[in-house]
């Protein structure tokens, strides 16, 4: 039987790069096919050449056995193939039904015909078990939710291929249950899913086939039956690996906590509120676990660390500085508290900046870097070659702009920064997120030693993994409140899991 | 094959950066100069006379350069202004209100500080000019900063109050006495910058721009201060978040912004004018913004630029008077100017 | 200043109706930038369009004795203007706002210097018949809104049933619901495979066509002579406007009215001889469009307004 879908030696060249390097794909009907690989392996180059947003320099694209070429992404509409991505490319300000026919509206004339599309959506809504209402507006549903309004559009506009760009990445352990019964229905009703994910045990739970990409090419396709995760990833990385990095876990024993939340509030815009009576300690020489999904108010608890967000309700208090006080970043900064924000580029580096001005961020009007005012580059440039060297940064000069450093390094860029100003209160949030197994290993053991040092280091992630292998206590975040905690989280790990997916949520 | 290559690579102009900096203002203002010149066959004169006219008028002679180096004066400091607020990102438009709340200033000290010497005169005449500007500039710096008031329609707007007041002021309450025309009585000789050039106009004032602009340049790139300035224009929420005070640095900012421009409106009516009238400034806190953009926020090329619309301004003034073309080709140049370097500044990105 | 000769029923619907024929350059400007700005771009360089194109029109319609070829040829010069500034903005990727900054100066210098060469040598300005103000047939005669809203010249009544017409167009048409797509979350708009280029480069030549509409306003329309102080900033307090109406084109619409009649208000108490000076009245727009940015919320902002659409 002709497979749904061919890629034959698919190339795609970057400046500098090979991001798609003869690579040969087919997906059957009605199976769900993985594409497994780490960040930069070529994967999202490979789907966005499929949906006609990139153009390939070499190699054919087949549906049913026909020759396509996709200019843009109506080609591939109209040829049945629908895309999720990654980032939901939805707009907040409209409707369901508005995001779901853009670019496809039915018209009689000029006009919308909002009425007739509504039917439709909630037609195909019922028929997949969707469960959206087609009047609600983006901004207002959960990132589940929008992943099934994206699954909805593609489904609307006929696609029988799908795919399914890191689909679990934002969804909640309970969520993705839910979404794995979606993709079941689907294959039932005879369509095909191409699953791009990094994550093994869901590939290996959901595929019947797994096509393993490594820098830019295939480096094999097997069977889900014919394999285990230890296979797939040594081939995802190229060697033997060990799966956890894992620190050794520390108790802090009768001292007093080096910051404290009492009972904070933080309202926000929406009718929720963001935060909902936290109360938190956080000791010196450990690592603090804030463990859920992104979204659930981990940047608005560590904003209000960081100074950068004033609580509505309750205190602050850092070190023996008054809890009572309003307090600006700057103080806060002043107070040891130092932070990694999970916007490297958006919040944590001035990217048209050179290297050097960017480490002096935060400590340019102290000695040596400035005296009474007046910048000191001798010592601004020394230092900056003392932290490329010691963090092992990697680039030409300490002047060159922020902007040309890769994802890792801009990463190690800034918590060099932040571990140098000696914090005693060090938040990391999303540290790892987008980077190599290597960088990663680096960054984890980075936030240990800042911990055996005797810092306090909350550690914010969505991944299970990191969280476990790093921190010595762990607390749950979901919709804004504390969840679950845990003195001994390797033993709690099924309950945390339980956990960010909302189960011991107090509604 | 191979050799060729080599050879032809080798023959390339140097893709040099600096050779490339100089070289693409120059072509825009030759290219701008071309078009002008088919606009000026469209008035129906000779181009050639026209820009003979020009040359001279900016160059020509002892007088002629006087004259150009006068009219920088007021575009320089008023370009340093914008370029100041420019670099964080701030789009000041203010500078011709600026400017007329300065000789506002100037022209309160001209009047109604009795005779000081010199050295006490010029300095409070300065002073006053600067703080006017600066108050002006910060009401639009703290609209911004409390309500998030778009500072490009503030600005604007309090351009055409200001505007309103000096005339105002100069048709009311400060008007000279002796006649009725609308200019105050002239200012005491203790606040007149003194000329430097003898049997010319040009006065003081050259220096006291020359100097701001030095000390701007050593503030921005030497001091913490500057330092803040500069990542707040890159990434204001990254500035924020490195415990940067940007609400406080934003009305700062426009403060040092409008006291530059109100010194030009101070240097303008006490070196030329001695007194302040209603329409002393035709369009020069709107020439200033092209000047900060073209010099790039940089304060070398400020001055550069700056002297270059000098030199336009009087050049195109003299076209009028001499060849009878009119005087408005010069906004015509300057805005081409501005729009080829800006153009061309997106296709350098492109190759490199 | 004698107020008795003010309070009355008279003056007030003088100054009403004023009021909306003064509000008519501001709310040509102001639509057609809501529909640049919708899109996601800012074009500060509508004053400086209202400038070329007042001349154009005028310039036109003296040199072929109409005023409807006039009122034409300043459309068409605002959709050329709004072309190439769509190619600097959208193409090219110049920063909008600096755009807009040049050609603003390049704008003064072209309307000022051709209107030198074609009429500076004439020793009595140029005029021609402007648009003559007449009543509709039926609501002209309702009593109040009649003489306010239904006695204006044709180009008044032109921008009244404009308003409500881009209203529909933002919200009922497929080509309201893109562009706003586009102006919200350009990649959003992209991956379902609208051109947002294109969506853009038509906002921006229709915010031109209008702005130039509004520019040929006061030359055609009402005074029948062309001078480049005509527009005084108006430009300027229609970008105001854009953001006072949160980019809805009825509330867009009571803004521009409240300008038109505050306007209509200053240039009758200069006129009746109040005591307060002159200076002060000409000030009250600008004040007012100030104290008009600080109640806009940006916050319901176009999304991507400013920034250009980069393809990643």
């Amino acid at each position: 039987m002709t497979p749904v879908l061919e890629l034959e030696h698919i190339t795609k060249r970057f400046p500098g790069v090979t991001a798609n390097d003869e690579i040969s794909f087919t997906l059957k009907r009605g199976e769900i096919h993985s594409l497994l690989g780490e960040n930069g392996a070529g994967k999202t180059t490979l789907m966005n050449i499929l949906y006609g947003l990139l153009k390939p320099d070499e190699g054919e694209i087949r549906v049913q056995g026909n020759i396509c070429r996709m200019e843009s992404p109506k080609d591939a509409i109209a040829h049945g193939i629908g895309m999720v991505h990654q980032h939901f490319k939805l707009v907040p300000t409209f409707t369901v039904t508005e995001n779901i026919v853009l670019g496809n509206e039915p018209v009689r004339g000029l006009f919308l015909q909002r009425k007739d599309a509504r039917r439709e959506i909630t037609k195909l809504s019922s028929d997949y078990c969707l469960n959206i209402h087609p009047g609600m507006m983006i901004s207002q549903l959960s990132v589940g939710e929008q992943q099934r309004v994206e699954i909805l559009r593609a489904l609307y506009r006929g696609a029988e291929i799908l795919i399914l760009d890191e689909p679990t990445a934002s969804l909640t352990p309970n969520e993705c249950v839910a979404f794995f019964e979606i993709l079941k229905t689907m294959i039932e009703d005879g369509k095909s899913v191409i699953f791009i994910s990094h994550k093994l045990d869901e590939v290996m739970e959901i595929s019947d086939r797994i096509t393993v990409l490594r820098k830019g090419k295939v480096v094999g396709t097997v069977d889900r039956d014919a394999t285990d995760s230890k296979e797939l990833a040594s081939m995802m990385v190229g060697r033997d690996v060990v799966l956890r990095v894992v620190g050794e876990h520390k108790r802090h024993k009768n001292t007093s906590p080096q910051a404290s939340l009492e009972k904070l509030w933080v309202k926000g815009d929406q009718k929720k509120p963001l935060l909902k009576d936290i109360t938190m300690d956080v000791y010196p020489g450990e690592i603090l676990g804030i463990a859920g999904v992104d979204g659930n108010g981990q940047t608005e608890l560590a904003e209000v660390f960081a100074g950068l967000r004033k609580p509505d309700k309750g205190s602050v208090r850092i070190g023996d500085h008054d809890p009572a006080a309003a307090v600006s970043p700057y103080e806060r900064i002043r107070q040891g508290v130092y932070y990694i924000p999970a916007e490297r580029k958006k919040r944590g580096s001035a990217l048209a900046l050179s290297l050097s001005m960017n480490l002096i961020l935060k400590n340019h009007a102290t000695h040596p870097f400035s005296r009474r005012g007046i910048l000191n580059y001798a010592a601004i440039q020394t230092f900056a070659r003392k932290q490329i060297e010691e963090y092992d940064i990697r680039c030409p000069s300490s002047e060159i702009p922020a902007e040309t450093l890769s994802g890792g390094n801009l990463q190690k860029l800034i918590l060099s920064r932040e571990i140098s100003g000696k914090p005693k209160l060090l938040i990391a949030e999303q540290p790892t997120r987008g980077l190599d197994v290597g960088a990663i290993e680096n960054i984890h053991s980075l936030l240990l030693s800042e911990r055996d040092r005797g810092s306090s280091v909350v550690l914010i992630s969505a991944d299970l993994d990191e969280i476990l292998a790093l921190s010595d206590r762990v607390v749950v975040m979901y919709e804004g409140e504390i969840a679950f905690t845990s003195e001994d989280p390797e033993s709690a790990r099924e309950e945390i899991g339980l956990a960010m997916g909302g189960a011991y949520c107090t509604e | 094959m191979h050799g060729i290559k080599d050879k032809l690579r080798k023959l390339r102009l140097p893709d040099d950066f600096r050779w490339r900096r100089v070289a693409i203002p120059v072509l825009a203002v030759l290219a701008a100069l071309a078009i002008g010149a088919l606009l000026i066959l469209l008035a129906g004169k000779s181009p050639l006379t026209a820009y003979r006219a020009l040359f001279r008028s900016a160059f020509g002679n002892r007088n002629a350069w006087a004259e150009t180096l006068v009219k920088m004066t007021p575009l320089l400091l008023a370009g340093m202004g914008t370029a100041v607020s420019l670099r964080a990102r701030i789009f000041n438009i203010g500078a011709e209100g600026q400017i007329f709340m300065g000789a506002l200033g100037a022209a309160a000290v001209g009047l109604f500080f009795g005779n000081p010497p010199l050295i006490i005169g010029i300095p409070l005449m300065a002073a006053a000019g600067f703080v006017a500007g600066g108050i002006w500039g910060g009401i639009a710096g703290f609209l911004k900063q409390k309500f998030q008031a778009n500072e490009i329609i503030v600005t604007l707007m309090l351009n055409y109050i200001a505007i309103e007041i000096v005339s105002f002021m100069v048709g009311g309450p400060w008007r000279d006495p002796v006649g009725t025309e609308p200019f105050t009585a002239r200012f005491s000789n203790g606040t007149i910058l003194p000329i430097i050039l003898s049997k010319t106009r040009l006065h003081g004032g050259i220096i006291i721009a020359l100097i701001a602009a030095v000390v701007i340049w050593w503030v921005i790139r030497y001091t913490t201060y500057g330092y803040r300035i500069t990542v707040t224009g890159v990434n204001p929420e990254a500035a924020r978040y490195g415990g940067i005070k940007t609400g406080r640095l934003i009305l700062i900012t426009m403060f040092i912004s409008g006291g530059l421009a109100g010194l030009a409106g101070a240097t303008e009516v006490s070196g030329v004018h001695r007194r302040l009238l209603e329409s002393f400034s035709p369009g020069y806190g709107y020439t200033a913004i092209a000047i900060a953009l073209l010099g790039r926020g940089k304060p070398a090329g400020v001055t550069l630029a700056a002297f270059l619309f000098a030199a336009l301004v009087i050049g195109t003034n003299g076209m009028q008077d001499f060849v009878g073309v009119p005087v408005s080709i010069v906004f015509i140049i300057e805005g081409l100017v501005l729009i080829f370097i800006l153009a061309s500044e997106v296709f350098q990105r492109r190759r490199g | 200043m004698d107020w008795s000769s003010i309070l009355t029923y008279a003056f007030l619907v003088q100054v009403l109706a004023s009021g909306v024929r003064l509000a008519t350059p501001l709310l040509f400007t102001a639509l057609g930038e809501t529909f640049a700005e919708r899109s996601g771009v800012l074009n500060l360089g509508v004053e400086g369009i209202m400038l070329v194109c007042g001349f154009a029109g005028f310039s036109f319609a003296v040199v072929t004795g109409s005023v409807w070829l006039g009122v034409f040829a300043g459309m068409v010069c605002g959709a050329l203007m709004g072309l190439i500034f769509a190619y600097l903005t959208v193409s090219l990727k110049i920063d909008q706002i600096v755009t807009g900054l040049a050609f603003l100066i390049l704008s003064s210098g072209i309307a000022i210097f051709f209107y030198r060469i074609q009429f500076g040598h004439l020793r009595v300005f140029p005029q021609v018949e402007p648009f003559r103000q007449f009543t509709l047939p039926l609501l002209g005669k309702i009593p109040f809104l009649g003489p306010i809203l239904f006695q204006q010249n044709i180009l008044t009544l032109v921008m009244l049933v404009l308003v409500p017409v881009c209203w529909v167009i933002f919200r009922y048409t497929r080509f309201g619901l893109r562009l706003t797509a586009v102006g919200e979350y350009p990649a959003g708009a992209d991956a379902v495979g609208i051109k947002v280029p294109s969506l853009r480069y038509a906002c921006v030549m229709i915010g031109g066509a209008l702005a130039g509409l509004g520019g040929a306003y006061f030359p055609l329309a009402e005074l029948g002579f062309y001078s480049n102080s005509m527009i005084g900033g108006r430009g300027f307090i229609a970008l105001a406007l854009v953001v006072f109406g949160r980019w809805n084109p009825l509330l867009t619409l009571a803004g521009g009215l409240f300008f038109g009649v505050i306007n209509a208000v200053q240039i009758r108490m200069q006129f009746l001889g109040s005591s307060i000076p002159a200076q002060f009245l000409v000030m009250m727009p600008y004040l007012l469009t100030i104290i008009v940015m600080l109640t806009g919320r940006t916050r319901k902002a176009p999304n991507s307004l400013t920034q250009p659409y980069n393809r990643e």
